[in-house]
């Protein structure tokens, strides 16, 4: 088993395991938003799990998510210049992000609020502008409805469907543009899906959420 | 040929791999024009593929089309001169001019609105294309003259 060092802190990983999950096993915690343990092709998007990774003397900056652990690995978790990126990535997130907690089914179990108590930030972006997109509501299915106005991109449910075999949703558009929806945006209901409501479970905010909760997406 | 057809056709000649999703797609807009979501859903159905998939390909690259387009497509260059000189002013005249956005054909099937990213004539940016003739030094008040101009030739042609 490789033996590694993260912040000064001697673990052991299981071979081709990635850093992120062999830290937050060893109590380590890596802020992240986008992983999945297990993934064939971590998707890392979300950049908030950017590591220093010492090799042969020269540091490298790595998502922990992706990175393949090594013998004798010595990794930093938090630096300046750490810090500095994962602030960005952060503001990145939150900038295109409709912020109405209020009225939010996830205001109780929600990552984003998480990710910026433990980035020590606010859920507002300081440095850049909020640019919400005026996009609609899927509310056509009778479990749960579908906010990309609070959608992060971070792919979950994307890979979720597709692990199933049903690939009901996909990334479509590019840049900023970009938006997670179904085939050619036809409403969720009528696509077969059999609400396994796995997407709903993945989903770290308040996208995609169950109608019962309570929460409302405003039109 | 029918529509169907010409895409049977196109299909016949490749083998269901992923590799061949692109070149069928762009064999398909050539013949056909554009991509519909019939259209979409027989590719999908024949690589075996989720249709999210091939809807997913068809709106990450500009050059697909869902749309038939214009019998005038215009295209506006947002290449970088014609960017820095207002190409995106250009584009919204033309949006609200027509009350169509970009990518978007009118109803009456008579003017499409494209983007495109440098036709090479930068010096009288910024320029707008149509029907493969260059409009130079485009500003918002002569992308109604160029319309009318248009839609008169369009009723005596």
């Amino acid at each position: 088993m490789p033996s590694l060092v993260i912040d000064g802190k001697e673990i052991t990983a299981d071979p081709g395991e990635k850093i992120l999950w062999a830290a937050l096993r060893s109590g380590i915690y890596i802020p992240n938003l986008c992983a999945t343990e297990g993934a064939e092709l971590p998707f890392g998007g979300c950049r908030l799990c950017l590591v220093e990774v010492e090799v042969g003397g020269r540091r490298e900056m790595v998502t922990a998510c992706s990175e393949p652990v090594q013998e004798k690995m010595k990794i930093y978790t938090y630096t300046e210049k750490i810090a500095r990126m994962r602030r960005t990535a952060f503001e990145l997130i939150m900038s295109d992000h409709h912020i109405d907690c209020k009225n939010c089914a996830k205001r109780k179990d929600c990552q984003l609020i998480r990710l910026a108590s433990s980035l020590k930030m606010t859920l507002q972006p300081k440095t850049l502008r909020s640019l919400v997109r005026d996009l609609p509501v899927d509310d056509s299915h009778p479990l749960f409805t579908y906010d990309p106005k609070k959608c992060v991109k971070c792919g979950k449910c994307v890979f979720v469907c597709q692990g199933i075999g049903k690939s009901f949703l996909d990334f479509t558009y590019r840049g900023f543009e970009m938006v997670v929806t179904t085939f050619d945006h036809l409403p969720l209901s009528s696509l077969g899906c059999e609400s396994c409501l796995e997407c709903v479970k993945v989903c770290p905010t308040g996208a995609l959420f169950l109608k019962e909760s309570g929460g409302t997406a405003d039109g | 040929m029918e529509e169907s057809k010409q895409i049977e056709e196109i299909l016949g000649r490749f083998h269901p791999e992923r590799e061949n999703l692109l070149p069928v797609l762009q064999e398909i807009q050539e013949k056909v024009g554009y991509l519909s979501r019939e259209v979409m859903e027989s590719v999908a159905h024949f690589f075996h593929l989720p249709p999210s998939e091939i809807f997913s390909v068809v709106t990450f690259y500009n050059q697909f089309r869902r749309k038939p387009p214009g019998r005038n497509p215009i295209h506006v260059c947002l290449g970088t001169a014609c960017y820095l000189l207002g190409g995106n002013l250009i584009l919204d005249a033309f949006s609200r001019e027509l009350q169509i956005k970009k990518g978007d054909t009118t109803e009456d099937g008579n003017f499409g609105l494209e983007s495109t990213a440098c036709f090479g004539c930068c010096n009288v940016a910024p320029v707008v294309k149509i029907n493969s003739q260059i409009y130079p030094k485009m500003t918002p008040g002569t992308v109604e003259e160029v319309i009318i101009n248009l839609r008169d030739k369009d009723k005596k042609g």
